[in-house]
């Protein structure tokens, strides 16, 4: 009974240290294209992560014309906290923004050191309400604040929404196409693979089927080797991405990232990482079944 | 055991190798199928044990239709015959040994059991002591009897052979067909294709001989 079921690997296993080039390549072509598949992911989540922080984030600095005395501030705050969308006001006074300043400066702080305590403009930053993030509205708020004549200068990210979110659309439409590209040739390569593989042993198998292997028993070997050779593929291709991104893109996402505020460079989560290799299974079990569906059928 | 109704089998591009071929092997019976070569009588014996498939009639094998059978249930059925190919279809890689083992570990026999078949088969076809060589390493007349312990190994109720003495002395062909008579007394139906006149003039016994695609006489039934 244990043999009925450690046959298919133990032959599969054999299969493919018979050839192991060929293997190798099958290997290598399914790790090529889950992992660019992979890494497009990486990128998404980055993306989508600068992109949803900012919308549970949005903020408007609004510069004043000049220092409001505290009854004018607080006046102000209340108008401003009526606004549609508004969820909280908070003033910054120009010497709490040289202190901000400094401390962003840190080492080269001394800089400042002859500048006037004034020298930064007051500021009111509103943060906008989670309710009100659609980029019409936050214009709509935007625009009413420009008129208004005690504010100097309006600033928020609205440009940097935009272009995340076409980003990763972007991101999405290339990824999504490759992969789709990508993953079909890997099938293919895999029935390739695993079609040479029958065709050199056809006398073998033929010979079997004739004293009695039923179809499962000549099946099963190529499948688990199909299902090997994608499990490899899989873990090589999480493996590269991996080293690709701790080498290369947690660096210069995190410059990216720490511009936003936003903490970590993402990696995929462990469920898509899962993914990634149950993916190789399952598209070297595609490959070969693909491959064995002409077998014994003259 | 084997029945044969109305059978046409023709290659694409030859005109009918059978034509319209019908016969009974009753069970227990040792029959022979001869005729010229070219006759067809390899191709009929791939009718039967179903590697070829039939244009036109019904194969009846142990009162199964191979002609409308699942590979499934074809693979089951083959398990209880025994085969002698004209060509051999030894597995060149592999030893005498494994190759006699494997309709017994294609079915999932175990390890031990298959050493001790293949041992008492071995000795059966006197090769005991050739067991770790691999066929291109062997004469064609001992390959031949690699071939038929590996039919026999598995205790077939059917043997079909093809030419099973083509590459054997006068002498072993005599053992060879001693071996064979031995099994049909313990019940097994023997279907043998031959053209050896001699020997089927010394142990005689029922034949069926094709000509033209078909059966001609004598079907003498002797059995
Ligand atoms: N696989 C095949 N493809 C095409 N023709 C074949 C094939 N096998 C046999 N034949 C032809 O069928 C005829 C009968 O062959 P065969 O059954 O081998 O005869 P026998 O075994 O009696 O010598 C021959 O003319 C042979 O050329
Ligand atoms: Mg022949």
């Amino acid at each position: 009974m244990i043999r009925t079921v450690s046959y298919p690997f133990v032959r599969g296993w054999r299969n493919l240290r018979q050839t192991p080039v060929l293997s190798l390549a099958t290997i290598l072509s399914i790790a090529v294209a889950l992992g660019i598949v992979a890494l497009f992911a990486v990128l998404l989540i980055n993306g989508q992560q600068v992109a949803e922080r900012w919308r549970q984030d949005v903020r408007m600095v609004a510069y004043l014309q000049q220092v409001p005395d505290a009854t004018e501030l607080d006046l102000w705050r209340t108008e401003m906290l009526r606004l549609p969308g508004v969820a909280a006001v908070d003033y910054t006074s120009p010497a709490q923004a040289m202190n901000d300043f400094r401390a962003r400066l840190s080492r080269r702080a001394d800089l400042l050191d002859g500048l006037p305590e004034d020298f930064l403009p007051a500021s009111l930053v509103l943060k906008v309400a989670a309710d009100f993030k659609n980029t019409d509205e936050i214009d709509a708020l935007a625009g009413r604040l420009r008129n208004d004549p005690r504010v100097a200068d309006l600033r928020y990210g609205r440009q940097w929404l935009e272009r995340v979110s076409a980003l990763t659309a972007v991101i999405k439409l290339v990824g999504g196409t490759l992969g789709v590209f990508l993953l079909c040739a890997a099938v293919l390569i895999v029935a390739n693979t695993i079609r040479l593989t029958l065709y050199s042993r056809r006398d073998e198998l033929e010979i079997m089927a004739l004293v009695g292997a039923s179809p499962y028993y000549l099946k099963t070997p190529y499948l688990v080797e199909g299902m090997i050779q994608g499990g490899c593929g899989g873990v090589l291709a999480l493996a590269s991405v991996a080293l690709l991104f701790q080498t290369v893109l947690v660096a210069n996402l995190s410059i990216l990232h720490s511009l936003l505020g936003i903490g970590e460079v993402l990696f995929l989560p462990w469920q898509w990482q899962v993914m990634v290799m149950v993916s190789g299974v399952v598209l070297g079990l595609l490959g070969s079944s693909f491959a064995l569906r002409r077998l014994l059928r003259k | 055991m084997v029945r044969l109704y109305n059978v046409c089998k023709s290659y694409p591009g030859n005109s009918a190798v059978l034509d319209d071929i019908s016969f009974t092997v009753a069970k227990g019976e040792f029959t022979y199928l001869t005729g010229p070569s070219g006759a067809g009588k390899s191709t009929l014996l791939q009718l039967v044990y179903a590697a070829q498939r039939v244009q036109r009639g019904q194969i009846l094998v142990n009162g199964q239709n191979v002609t409308r059978m699942t590979e499934r249930r074809l693979s089951l059925l083959r398990r209880s015959l025994g085969i002698v190919f004209q060509d051999f279809r030894l597995l060149p890689f592999r030893t005498v040994f494994e190759n006699v083992g494997l309709p017994l570990e294609v079915q999932g026999v175990g390890r031990r059991e298959i050493a001790a078949r293949v041992n008492e088969q071995l000795r059966f076809v006197g090769l005991q002591d050739k067991l770790q060589r691999r066929p291109p390493e062997l004469s064609g007349g001992e390959q031949q009897r690699v071939a038929i312990a590996r039919a026999l190994v598995v205790d077939p109720v059917l043997v079909l052979a093809d030419e099973p003495t083509g590459n054997l002395d006068a002498a072993t062909s005599r053992d060879i067909l001693k071996l064979f008579t031995h099994i049909n007394e313990q019940g097994v139906t023997i279907l043998m294709a031959s053209h050896d006149r001699l020997l089927m003039r010394r142990y005689a016994r029922r034949e069926i001989a094709l000509a033209d695609g078909r059966v001609s006489p004598p079907d003498n039934n002797l059995s």
